[in-house]
């Protein structure tokens, strides 16, 4: 048998789901704080620097259990990677390939704080502008963090097939939303940082 | 909960035994070595009591070479064959040193590594580095003793793969055992012993001779991690010096100087910065060959003359906090090191800017190595309660290439180390066997735009159609930020791996223009890979309808449908290679219109083909 630091409830828990792993409720909603401080008490316990001077095996079991623990921790942290989490978690998978279904009135919005995002830097007031991207697209995060939730919890409470194949189509969309916010903010970030070069 | 009560087989608790571990700070311009000794960090001397040992190494001839302070000043008389700064040139290509002025002659027989060619033989890099760290080795077991366990050795926290690896390399050639590399920042923090503290973020500012780093640590429930880090490869103690230099050489009426005259006026303008950490004003007196001259030199006028380069570093503090999500309010402690943070006036104006009074107790020549030793003697086993834990993060996304020169990313710049990730992948082609893996290091979205780790092969892939074959590639990079690739088609088994163990890397400057790049070209990326994406589905519907007509268009179309079907692929074929991505969608999309009724005519073919000879009673 393969030498192992762990004993079988780790290996239990290692195989389990990330929620689990975390020793979280599994849901939408994640107390950051919390997330953080059960990563790190995890982390203490499995990472290679304490096994030095170990043997091999030892080593690169230690090197597996904390790349899973970080794996749950990055998924749990992310907005759409948690959500995508949860519905894979129901036999689920988010094609993030996938167009938006149908909602004309989103995209044309994300074009637009595109577009707005594209002339802060011409502004008079670059900050100003960028300070109203940035709050137009935490609401709209906020509101898409409320759909997700909302139709997740219908799902949830679902006992049969009923809508749910309709409800499905609505969450990968909420899913997809999202991450077109994810890329958001991560363009308002590289903003930030051209803005103190000029 | 029940996870993780780790218990060695076997493991003894036999008494406590001090075993001895040294830190070191492999330094661009000077190297150093710490222990611990009765609980205390302290720097490791020499004979003659020098602490740090100049990062330069002369080769004289095969049998003899020169390290430290003796190489250092014979620098300007043989220039080629000694070597300054190796850490810039370590874990480096040719094409990289080649935008480099510097004055050695590189043998290029390994453009991935070049090597140096010196009185002393053929010289890489690695070795460069591990004739320094072997005098520093020596010096530790002079003082220690011979049984020392290991080594911890840092690395600035943007180092990447190549030049961790390198940095490994060179301690093993040493014959050094590596506990761990350690970021530097984190090491200093350790120095200021902010482990202690229940809770914080702190910041790191780091002004070297020739560079400039800043990060952001959080330390919390025993664990610090790097939250950010920046800085600036070409800007240090030495910029200043240039400047004081400047400003005399004005003063002084702008006389011609010759070689040495300007070494001895940047060697007054250094005394004179360092004369000024204590003072107001010092008197200047120069005097070299035939030019003499006397005049005074004050802190307002030197305030005047480093600002702006001050305020430069500062530039890159905003965008490090930026990154890490944090405001300065949030920032518990700031910690000094460089040797360039004794000046009061960077003091002032980095406390000013963090609002901090800025931690300078520790030599900030020293504190990085002493932190370093302080983490070996934990990693060794000779502290008891709570260790600490450092985690580092990626400096660069790690990605493969897929088909178009598009890159995947599949650890994302800055994930906490060590991480694994898996992405599934397939073949393109029908009857495909093997699958060309390429794994890449950058933030751009084109392969041509990152840098290039490694390639390797996957054979033996079973023929299947495309898209058929699950091809699972797994990234993992271990605690010291090594990266490890290996690549398994899933139906049958076949498997292939890589140590990601490239001679050469990217430098630090490299490094910021290439996130720079990334910022600034984001918006062209997107472009350039929608445009690709949309080539490459071009080619995919091609050869998909190339081949539905070789086998049955005879049968299944009349002439008519078949000239129109040739004629758009023809027009989709000319524009497939062009730059247009919305003609190409066009062309595309009226290709699948007109191959529909095509597509619809072979599936009931394929149907009834099935179901011939098929009675209806066993449907």
């Amino acid at each position: 048998m393969p030498e192992t630091p762990f004993s079988d409830a780790d290996l239990k828990a290692l195989s389990a789901n990330y929620f689990e792993l975390l020793n979280l409720p599994i849901s939408f909603t994640v107390d950051k704080k919390e997330l953080r401080v059960r990563y790190k008490a995890l982390m203490s316990k499995c990472h290679p620097d304490r096994f030095v001077g170990k043997s091999d095996a030892l080593k690169s079991a230690a090197i597996s259990a904390t790349a899973q623990v970080t794996q749950s921790y990055n998924t749990l942290k992310s907005l759409p990677q948690r959500a995508a989490y949860l519905l894979e978690l129901r036999g689920f998978f988010v094609n993030f390939n996938a167009n938006l279904s149908n909602d004309p009135l989103f995209l044309v919005e994300q074009l637009e704080l595109r577009e707005d995002l594209e002339q802060v830097a011409s502004s008079k007031d670059p900050d100003a502008a960028l300070a109203l991207v940035l709050s137009r697209a935490e609401s709209l995060q906020k509101e898409q963090m409320q759909t997700f939730s909302t139709y997740y919890e219908e799902l949830t409470r679902l006992n049969q097939s009923q809508r749910q194949e309709e409800l499905l189509q609505l969450l990968q969309d909420s899913v997809l939303k999202l991450r077109f916010l994810e890329k958001l903010f991560e363009e308002i970030n590289a903003l930030q940082h051209q803005l103190l070069d000029e | 909960m029940a996870f993780l009560q780790i218990a060695e087989p076997g493991q003894s608790t036999a008494p406590h035994q001090h075993k001895r571990a040294v830190g070191i700070d492999l330094g661009t311009t000077n190297s150093l070595v710490a222990t611990v000794r009765s609980g205390q960090s302290e720097v490791i001397r020499d004979t003659e009591g020098h602490a740090t040992l100049p990062s330069v190494v002369r080769y004289k001839s095969h049998k003899e070479l020169i390290v430290g302070a003796e190489a250092a000043k014979q620098a300007e008389l043989d220039p080629e064959n000694t070597i300054v700064s190796v850490k810039r040139i370590l874990g480096r290509s040719m094409d990289e040193l080649k935008e480099t002025d510097l004055p050695y002659v590189f043998i290029t027989d390994n453009p991935k590594a070049p090597s140096i060619q010196t009185s002393g033989g053929k010289k890489t890099p690695v070795e460069v580095s591990a004739d320094i760290l072997k005098v520093l080795y020596q010096r530790s077991v002079a003082s220690l003793g011979d049984d020392i366990e290991g080594a911890v050795i840092t690395v600035p926290a943007y180092f990447d793969d190549a030049q961790r690896q390198a940095t490994k390399d060179a301690a093993h050639l040493a014959g050094i055992n590596v506990l761990r590399l350690l970021s530097e920042p984190t090491a200093a923090a350790v120095a200021y012993g902010l482990d202690k503290q229940a809770e914080g973020v702190h910041v790191i500012y780091d002004l070297g001779g020739g560079t400039f780093d800043v990060s952001i640590l959080l330390f919390s429930k025993g664990v610090f991690e790097v939250l950010a880090t920046g800085g600036d490869t070409s800007l240090g103690g030495d910029d200043f010096d240039a400047l004081i230099a400047d400003h005399l050489h004005a003063e002084m009426g702008s006389p011609t100087l010759d070689v040495k005259q300007k070494r001895f006026l940047l060697d007054l303008s250094r005394t004179a910065k360092e004369a000024l950490t204590t003072k107001d004003e010092v008197g200047i007196e120069y005097q070299c060959g035939n030019i003499q001259w006397k005049g005074t030199f004050s802190v307002e006028t030197f305030s005047g003359l480093v600002l702006p380069l001050i305020k430069q570093t500062l530039k890159t503090c905003r965008k490090v906090l930026l990154d890490a999500d944090l405001t300065v309010d949030e920032i518990e402690d700031l910690v000094l090191v460089g040797g360039s943070t004794r000046s009061p006036i960077i003091q002032t104006a980095v406390g000013e800017f963090f609002d901090c009074k800025p931690l300078h107790s520790i030599n900030p020549d020293h504190v990085v190595a002493l932190g370093a030793a302080l983490q070996a003697n934990s990693l060794v086993g000779n502290t008891r309660d709570n260790d600490i834990l450092l985690l580092d993060v990626t400096p660069l996304s790690l990605g493969l290439e897929l088909m178009g020169g598009l890159v995947e990313k599949l650890v994302p710049r800055n994930a906490t180390i060590p991480v694994a990730r898996a992405q599934e992948f397939t073949t393109y082609k029908d009857g495909q066997t093997t699958l060309a893996l390429h794994v890449v290091q950058g933030e751009r979205e084109l392969v041509e735009d990152c840098r290039s780790l490694a390639r390797f092969t996957l054979r033996g892939i079973p023929p299947m159609v495309a898209g058929a074959a699950k091809i699972r590639v797994s990234f993992q990079v271990d605690a010291d930020g090594l990266l490890s690739v290996s690549a398994k088609e899933l139906t049958s088994g076949v498997e292939s791996h890589i140590e990601v163990k490239p001679s050469y890397g990217l430098e630090e400057g490299q490094i910021t223009q290439m996130l720079q790049d990334s910022f600034d070209f984001a918006r062209e990326d997107n472009e350039k890979r929608s445009l690709k994406e949309q080539q490459i589905e071009a080619g995919g519907v091609l050869e998909a309808i190339k081949n539905a007509l070789d086998a049955d268009a005879d049968e299944l179309l009349c002439d008519r449908e078949k000239a129109d079907i040739v004629e758009k692929i023809n027009q989709l074929d000319a524009l497939k290679e062009g730059n247009d991505t919305l003609a190409i969608k066009r062309a595309c999309d009226a290709l699948n219109a007109a191959t529909e009724s095509f597509a619809a005519k072979r599936m009931d073919s394929a149907i009834s083909s099935a179901l011939s000879g098929q009675r209806v009673d066993d449907l």
